[in-house]
């Protein structure tokens, strides 16, 4: 496990900048995190790196946001809604097989549907100020490959 | 003498939580509409579980369209074009209306046009007055909070979006917050009636000089307030909670809009969507608008209330713009769960 | 009779056109997620070559479950919206009995459709023109479906058990323990065929449009636990809904 230290909103974007970089096809990243810890947030710097042009908004309302047009095709889901559900009417075995980047937040209730191997990521706020963008983010690798590319987007990051 | 044919559009919305039918006559009389709601069933999870959605939708689609068409005094010969809600939304329910759509359009040979939530919640307005065009949008719901610029009845541009969380969401998180049951908006709206601004929470992005909101940043300080208290055991008082919180949101969005309004001097301002039934919204853009000098005001038209909501006469509204514009799907219609609105060259970077 | 038949129970896409007993023609997407897109396609394709419209249907055939619910949504909504519309006879067949069908030689037919998590939709056919079930459709562990074969095998003679559907060969252990010959379906026999659907049809019982509704097998996960929490009986979907 790999722990970062993020102050401002600018460094999340610039992880998420990193991830995007060094992410491959079929690439799982999960973001685990209060309500407004900054999940959104570093996916927009996903976003932007991967080269989507449109704002990256939260996909709460739709559970998913499909970006299509980005290098590494990008999959933006947010499980909030769907409370205990089973993921039958969302065909999240059809994201996975598809050659893109799929970035889900809120997955703790999916988890048991997921494939084994991913990159987690926990974000926790350090103060209780609710303006303060100080955050700790934790990497957690399964597998590999997540492992590989946890190395390769903190060494980006550094740069 | 031959009069203009009447053009009657059979359409249905099942994108979220109700299945909806309508029957709409020249884009502007509602001549039937059917809404089943599920609002009930999805009380007893505290928010929308889509599968149970899904489930809901298939049992009534093929009894409400006949209703609607009985309620419309008419068959199937009367109808000109079969329109459908094919995005944005749950994908599951989506499916139910256009699987239903496709079916009774190739079972009849009548058209099939696909119509864009959005677009529709925007064309409620159309069911209550004639739109000049070009015209002004504040699209405001559960999952969207734009400013959309209507050069003419079929092509829509986003001027101003948010760039994380929609208002409506922020509602509902909040409300959750606070212990109301889903959908939390009205309640919240009840509450901001009795209350006075006093937390003074942020207004976000309201100096910038774009058209676009942001509002996780006031969900974040709503929440934080909330627990600081709890931690401290002190109370705080829900109905000032509540204004607080709506102050906020409609500030930026009054904001906004009037300067966008000034900007592109539009000749109707349409409110639409799930928080264009909030009171508190509704009198603040129409005073706010008022305010201006006579030749700038443009003619206001907010939707009935009912109407704000999800519902098929929306999408019979739209469908009849797309009618005229020669815009028809084929039986590859597919739902698209992230469809959007195309953005202003602006809002690209 | 002409009959129409579709499945979209699973990721195969199949639709068929049967006259009586025969089958005239069937069609078959293998591995497409996207049914909505080609399943009114398909079925026009199939319409036009054999020069005929919804219209000259007589009956209309579906996979009624158990599968992918959006899958099946799919299915069931078209089938529902023509025979409605049109005033044709509508029949849901179980998809577990229409793979059971595809076995012709004299076997217990097990049919099931993976479920994540060693959980499978199953059940148990004897083969024949009707497969008759003698194991109910339903959700199953893998260990509560192994017994429930051990139980029929010790009350009947079971010389051959064929184990037809997906994600079932990788419960080979348990399988080869009952001690019983038996074999794994063919690619042909894995994949639900609109045809045979069609081949059952007729002698299934029509059902009203509206109320044709698909074989879930499953109460979603959000009931369940809100049955657990608060006690409350469930209730038909239906007394959620209300018009306004």
């Amino acid at each position: 496990m790999t722990k970062l230290e993020i102050n401002s909103a600018e460094e999340m974007q610039k992880l998420g900048a990193s991830l995007a970089k060094t992410a491959k096809p079929h690439d799982l990243l999960l973001l685990n995190g209060d309500l407004g810890a900054g999940k959104t947030t570093l996916t927009q710097g996903l976003g932007r790196t991967l080269g989507v042009h449109r704002p990256v908004k939260s996909p709460t309302f739709t559970i998913v946001r499909e970006y299509r047009e980005a290098k590494l095709p990008l999959f933006h889901m947010d499980f909030y809604r769907l409370e205990n559900d089973d993921l039958s009417s969302i065909d999240l075995d059809g994201y996975l097989a598809e050659p893109g980047l799929v970035v889900i937040e809120w997955p703790q209730l999916v988890m048991t549907d997921l494939p084994d191997e991913y990159l987690q990521l926990t974000i926790t706020r350090v103060d209780d100020s609710w303006d303060s963008t100080k955050r700790v983010v934790e990497l957690n690798a399964h597998g590999e490959r997540n492992e590989e590319w946890v190395k390769d987007a903190l060494t980006e990051y550094e740069k | 003498m031959s009069e203009k044919k009447d053009i009657r559009i059979l359409a249905y919305e099942s994108s979220c939580d109700e299945t909806s039918t309508a029957v709409i006559r020249n884009g502007r009389e509602i001549e039937s509409l059917i809404v089943a709601t599920q609002i009930k069933s999805h009380q007893r999870f505290g928010g929308v579980v889509p599968e149970v959605a899904s489930r809901h939708h298939i049992e009534v689609v093929s009894q409400i369209t006949k209703e609607a068409l009985n309620e419309a005094n008419c068959g199937w010969k009367d109808i000109d074009a079969i329109a459908v809600t094919y995005g944005p939304g749950l994908v599951g329910a989506l499916l139910i209306g256009v699987s239903a759509a496709k079916a009774a359009s190739m079972a009849t040979g009548i058209p099939l046009i696909g119509v864009d939530h959005i677009m529709g919640h925007i064309m409620a307005a159309q069911l209550k007055d004639e739109i000049e065009y070009p015209a002004l949008a504040l699209q405001v719901s559960g999952g969207h909070t734009e400013i959309v610029l209507l050069k003419d009845p079929v092509h829509f541009e986003i001027i101003g979006d948010t760039r994380d969380d929609a208002a409506g969401e922020a509602y509902d998180k909040i409300g959750r917050v606070l212990g109301v049951n889903y959908p939390a908006g009205k309640t919240i709206d009840a509450w901001a009636h009795e209350g006075k601004d006093t937390f003074n929470f942020p207004r976000a992005m309201m100096e910038d000089d774009d058209y676009d909101f942001s509002f996780s940043g006031l969900k974040s300080a709503f929440i934080n307030t909330c627990h600081h208290a709890d931690q401290i055991h002190e109370k705080l008082n829900k109905y000032d909670l509540a204004a607080s919180f709506q102050a906020a949101v409609i500030d930026v969005l009054a904001n906004k809009t009037i300067r966008a309004i000034k900007q592109y001097k539009p000749k109707t301002f349409i409110m639409g969507g799930g928080v264009a039934a909030n009171h508190g919204l509704r009198d603040r853009m129409s005073a706010e608008i008022a305010k201006l000098p006579k030749a700038d005001q443009p003619k206001v038209i907010l939707p009935d209330i009912k109407l704000c909501g999800d519902n098929a006469a929306m999408i019979g509204a739209a469908a009849y713009n797309l009618y005229n514009d020669n815009q028809f799907a084929d039986l590859t219609l597919n739902a698209d769960p992230s469809l959007e609105l195309p953005y202003a060259k602006s809002m690209l970077n | 009779m002409k009959i129409l038949s579709v499945s979209t129970a699973t990721n195969h896409l199949s639709v068929a056109l049967n006259e009586d007993q025969q089958v005239i023609v069937e069609k078959n997407e293998r591995d497409e997620r996207n049914h909505s897109e080609h399943l009114d396609p398909l079925i026009e394709e199939i319409l036009k070559e054999n020069k005929l419209t919804l219209n000259d249907i007589d009956r209309f055939a579906v996979a009624i479950g158990p599968g992918s619910y959006t899958g099946l949504r799919i299915g069931i909504t078209t089938v529902k919206m023509f025979a409605s519309i049109l005033n044709k006879e509508v029949v849901g067949i179980s998809t577990l009995q229409a793979l059971a069908k595809g076995v012709k030689e004299p076997a217990l037919v097990i049919t099931g459709l993976d479920a994540r998590n060693d959980n499978y939709f199953a059940a148990g056919y004897i083969s024949g023109d009707i497969p008759k079930n003698v194991i109910p459709d339903g959700h199953y562990k893998i260990d509560v479906l192994i017994k429930a074969i051990q139980e029929y095998a010790a009350q009947n003679k079971v010389d051959k058990i064929v184990f037809v559907g997906s994600g079932l060969e990788k419960q080979d252990e348990k399988i080869k323990a009952l001690n019983i010959p038996y074999e794994y379906g063919t690619d042909e026999q894995n994949v639900i065929h609109a045809g045979l659907i069609g081949q059952l049809a007729i002698d299934a019982q029509p059902v009203d449009p509206d109320k044709l509704l698909p074989r879930y097998l499953r109460r979603t996960q959000a009931e369940v636990d809100w049955h657990k929490k608060t006690g409350k009986p469930f209730e038909p979907d239906s007394h959620y809904v209300e018009e306004v």
